[in-house]
């Protein structure tokens, strides 16, 4: 039986036998059940409807100047009309230090940290080259605080694609030592949260093709596909992380996900315009 | 170094993971925290390396009534409920301050865990995932599925610790929520998949550390035991078979 506590101003808490609660539509739930997860539905706000998230690929990065700075001059040029959460991916580097942790028998939230660290860098080098235009790299903390004060500022922010799960990465289905939410489903996760206006990934390829282009010289770009007929059918071949295209069926304020070509000048731009300039792949 | 048979190391193999559960056990207050507190000293003295979790409780339960109500994404239920779970690290921390049991956050675990370990026996952390922004929507509503039970099982599995062991106020799994239900049975024995086949209408643990333990390298045994009960938490770090076991 539950009984108001004494005499305290608008009795916040209520005693149950020797448990203190606090009054709430999922006061003394588990939180386990069908019946309450129905109950926690709501139509979501948008936090950063505004800006768009746009993750440039490890391998842009570690190309160096001739594969990084069309990229980021194209950035550059878009600040005035739109704002970028630009999310650094993870390259060679991270890819390394990972191998070196499997052959050492380190256990997979230890390799999901490692690879934090080292894309760290990467964002490193994403914020020195776009300092000059006032664009800050934020931890994932500063993220979660003050992104939306720095968009409002700066038009655009840095961060580390891959996300804070470090110790706590989620054992694989497949027994793969590897971390499995890398940075790609980093850049998912934020955009799925803050309900931005568009997820780009930008890649040294025009997008999604059918097949790997060296070895099989009749591969063709898909131009827009729907994620569920994309994990029934293929592609061979994927520039982004397939867990991505997983997630995308059931992601709540992420529509599509769009696929461009860095190195070809005015794709980012068509995309962050929101049109089609590469792969467009939708949810559903 | 010596090699194991499995090919990932366990990190901290004479540790244990304990969960003192929120709503369960520090909503309770000075009746069933002090005792549990006097037993955890007990055994921290006695030698067990113990990495102490706290659940979050009936405060997250309202955060997230009021977060939900609001329309706000999973995500910032997350860092909300993180935040409940670093209440009670913090209160635990406080009361356990004159035996020198430090706090760890996420990123403290990381860097100061081992030593920790070793020059006091024991750690307190909060046991929200540090997902915040990055949390999984979960399949169904918005309360985020990554909660503090799963978190202090990842952080165990990570450590490949020797168990993970939930504090909670039940002797147990029954077949029902025994405070709702009389007729509830106890089950003190049971696999993963047993447990999910009987279609239970409500979980005595976070469905998220039922699927992970199937695919954990390290602990696919977990112990619930009813923290109220003085003892309880001894034998289980004993090894005894008390309260429930759920193994993959």
């Amino acid at each position: 039986m539950l009984a108001l506590s004494s005499t305290r101003k608008g009795q916040d808490f209520l005693q149950s036998g020797s448990s203190r609660h606090v009054q709430s539509k999922f006061m003394r739930e588990s939180l386990l059940s069908e019946r309450v997860k129905r109950s926690s539905e709501a139509e979501l706000r948008l936090l950063l409807p505004d800006a768009s998230v746009v993750q440039i690929g490890g391998k842009l990065i570690d190309g160096g100047v001739v594969t990084l700075m069309p990229v980021i001059e194209e950035i550059r040029s878009n600040l005035k009309a739109h704002k970028m959460v630009v999310a650094a991916g993870s390259g060679k580097r991270a890819r390394h230090v990972i191998a070196v942790g499997e052959d050492l028998g380190l256990p997979t939230g230890v390799l999901a940290e490692l690879r934090r660290l080292d894309t760290e860098l990467n964002s490193h080098i994403l914020g020195a080259l776009l300092a000059p235009d006032g664009i800050a790299e934020l931890t994932h903390a500063e993220m979660v605080r003050m992104l939306p004060a720095v968009l409002e500022i700066s038009h655009g922010a840095v961060f580390n694609s891959v996300p804070p799960y470090d110790l706590w990465e989620q054992p694989s289905p497949t027994g793969s030592v590897t971390p499995q939410t890398g940075a790609d489903m980093g850049a998912f996760l934020f955009a799925d949260t803050c309900g931005v206006s568009d997820l780009i990934y930008v890649r040294d390829v025009d997008g999604l093709l059918t097949a790997d282009p060296r070895q099989d010289s009749r591969a063709r770009l898909i131009k827009s596909a729907g994620a569920r007929e994309l994990l029934k059918s293929g592609p061979k071949t994927s520039c982004i992380d397939y867990d991505v295209i997983k997630a995308l069926t059931s992601s709540r304020l992420v529509k599509r996900i769009l696929i461009v070509n860095g190195l070809k000048r005015g794709r980012l731009t068509a995309a962050l315009n929101g049109e089609n300039a590469g792969t467009v792949i939708t949810k559903g | 170094m010596q090699m194991q048979s499995r090919s990932q190391v366990r990190l901290l193999p004479d540790a244990w993971v304990v969960k003192i559960g929120g709503q369960s056990v520090i909503d309770r207050g000075r009746k069933a925290l002090y005792p549990l507190l006097d037993e955890l000293v007990a055994n921290i003295k006695a030698g067990r390396k113990l990495v102490i979790g706290t659940g979050a409780g009936t405060r997250a339960r309202h955060i997230y009534s009021l977060a939900v109500d609001l329309g706000l994404p999973t995500g910032v239920l997350s860092t909300l409920g993180a935040g409940v779970a670093s209440q009670n690290a913090r209160i635990l921390e406080w009361l356990l301050s004159s035996h020198g049991i430090p706090l760890l956050s996420p990123a403290g675990l990381s860097s100061e865990l081992t030593f920790q370990l070793a020059e006091r026996g024991a750690v307190v952390f909060p046991g929200m995932p540090p997902y915040a922004f990055w949390e999984h929507y979960p399949d169904m509503g918005l309360i985020p599925p990554n909660r503090t039970d799963t978190g202090c099982f990842l952080l165990a599995e990570t450590l490949g610790v020797r168990g993970m062991i939930y504090v909670k106020d039940e002797d147990g799994l029954f077949t029902d929520d025994p405070k709702k239900n009389p007729r509830a049975r106890f089950i003190p024995k049971i696999t993963v998949n047993e447990l999910l086949a009987m279609n239970l209408p409500d979980f005595v643990v976070e469905q998220q550390v039922l699927r992970f333990m199937t695919m954990a390298v390290h602990v696919r045994r977990i112990q619930i035991v009813n923290g109220l009960k003085k003892g309880n938490l001894t034998k289980a770090l004993n090894g005894e078979d008390v309260g429930t076991v759920i193994y993959a």
